[in-house]
C-alpha cells in the first residue's frame, strides 16, 4: 500500500490507541452520525492515519457532504 | 498451520473448487449455448439453481423483468451473462454465514462488499464501462479476505488481533502476519474459480491501481469504490481506517469529484438490493450495524 502522505501510527493525532474503534462493537444501527460534531469525529477517526494530501482532503469533503445530506 | 508466501499456493489447495456444474456451463461454447440445455444442467444442483435464479432476478444485473424459471433466465441473459450469474451464485454459496468464532463480522463484510459493488456499478454507468462486471468486481473485490476467514480461521484470527493491537489497515496486518495480503489470496482463488479476467485483475490490484499490472479501468473503479464506501458507513471491511485514494486511478478512468456525487446517490439507492444479493435477505435498516 502506498505510504505517501501517511503518518507513522505513533505520530497520528492521539497516538496509536487513541480513537481506535473496535470493529466488533456495533453502534446504533442504520445511519450516519446525527450531529455535525459526530460526523466530524467519525471522519477524524477514519482519516486519523493521514496527513491530508489534496486528494484525501477532497475525499474527506466529499464524504462530509454525503453524510450531511443523508436523511 | 502458518502461511508463508512460498506455500500460499499449496495452502490454497484446501479451498474447494466450484461445483462441476458451473465449470460445465461456463465452458459451454457460445455457439452451442441453448437456454433449455443450460437450465437442465443447472437443475442437477438444486441449491445452486435456486441461488442462480435469485442472482438472475437481481435488478442490478439487468434483467428488466423478473423470471420464475431457469430456462427463462438463461434465455433472457444469454450465454455470457448467464455464465456470470451462475459463477457469482456459486462463489457466494462457498462462504459461511453467521458469526465467526474469531469475531470477524461476516455480515458487515458482505455489506461492505455490496456497497463497493453498487458504487462501482454506479461509477461504471457514469463512465461508460460495463456495469455488471463492475458490480461483480466490487462484490468480490475482497474475496481473499472471505477465503482467509472461511478456510484459515486460526491465521485470520491472528491477523485480526494484530490489526486491533497496532491500529493499522487490515491489509498491512495481513502482510505483517502472513507475509501477503488478501489480494494475493483472492487473485489466486479467482483464477481457480474461473472468474472473468477483468474481475480477477480488480481483485488482485485494487489496492495498487497504479502498478502496471493494475492498469485497467475496472481496477481503478473498484479501487475508488472500496476507498469511498468506507466513509459511507456501509458495512465493515475488517477495520475502521481508510486507505490512500489514488488520484492517478481516478484520472485513469476520467473520474472527477463531480461525477462521484451522483454515483454515491445511485449507490445508496441500490445498496439494499445488493445486500439481498449477497445475504439472501434484506436486513431491516434499523438493525444494520455500522462501525462506531
Amino acid at each position: 500500500m502506498p505510504s505517501e502522505g501517511r503518518l507513522p501510527a505513533e505520530m497520528a493525532p492521539g497516538g496509536v490507541t487513541a480513537g481506535t474503534a473496535r470493529v466488533d462493537q456495533p453502534t446504533v444501527a442504520g445511519s450516519v452520525p446525527a450531529t455535525e460534531q459526530d460526523r466530524e469525529a467519525h471522519l477524524d477517526h477514519l482519516f486519523r492515519h493521514w496527513t491530508l494530501s489534496p486528494v484525501m482532503h477532497q475525499l474527506r469533503r466529499l464524504l462530509g457532504a454525503y453524510q450531511e445530506n443523508k436523511p | 498451520m502458518s502461511l508463508v508466501l512460498h506455500s500460499l499456493d499449496s495452502a490454497l489447495a484446501r479451498v474447494p473448487e466450484l461445483p462441476a456444474t458451473v465449470r460445465r456451463l461456463v465452458a459451454m461454447p457460445a455457439e452451442a449455448y441453448r437456454a433449455d440445455v443450460a437450465a437442465w444442467v443447472l437443475r442437477k444442483d438444486s441449491g445452486l439453481a435456486q441461488s442462480a435464479l435469485r442472482v438472475a432476478n437481481c435488478p442490478l444485473l439487468g434483467l428488466l423483468q423478473p423470471v420464475s424459471g431457469l430456462a427463462d433466465a438463461a434465455a433472457a441473459l444469454g450465454a455470457a451473462r448467464f455464465g456470470r450469474v451462475i459463477t457469482v451464485a456459486a462463489v457466494l454459496q462457498q462462504f459461511p454465514a453467521g458469526r465467526a468464532a474469531h469475531g470477524f463480522d461476516r455480515s458487515g463484510f458482505w455489506r461492505h462488499s455490496a456497497a463497493a459493488g453498487v458504487l462501482a456499478r454506479a461509477m461504471a454507468l457514469e463512465l461508460g464501462e460495463d456495469p455488471e462486471l463492475a458490480l461483480i468486481a466490487g462484490l468480490l473485490h475482497d474475496l481473499g479476505r472471505a477465503v482467509l476467514d472461511a478456510w484459515f480461521p486460526r491465521e485470520f484470527s491472528a491477523v485480526l488481533r494484530y490489526r486491533e493491537r497496532h491500529d493499522v489497515w487490515i491489509g498491512d496486518a495481513e502482510a505483517a502476519v502472513l507475509g501477503f495480503d488478501h489480494c494475493s489470496v483472492g487473485s489466486r482463488v479467482a483464477e481457480r474459480w474461473g472468474l472473468p479476467g477483468e474481475v480477477r485483475q480488480a481483485i488482485a490490484w485494487h489496492h495498487r491501481p497504479e502498478a502496471p499490472e493494475g492498469d485497467h479501468p475496472l481496477t481503478a473503479i473498484v479501487h475508488v469504490a472500496d476507498v469511498v464506501v468506507r466513509g459511507m458507513r456501509r458495512g465493515n471491511p475488517g477495520d475502521d481506517t481508510i486507505p490512500m485514494l489514488s488520484e492517478r486511478a481516478m484520472a485513469r478512468v476520467g473520474l472527477d469529484w463531480t461525477m462521484l456525487e451522483p454515483a454515491l446517490d445511485t449507490a445508496d439507492r441500490d445498496f439494499h438490493e445488493a445486500v439481498r444479493l449477497v445475504q439472501d435477505e434484506e436486513l431491516p435498516a434499523a438493525q444494520e450495524q455500522v462501525l462506531s
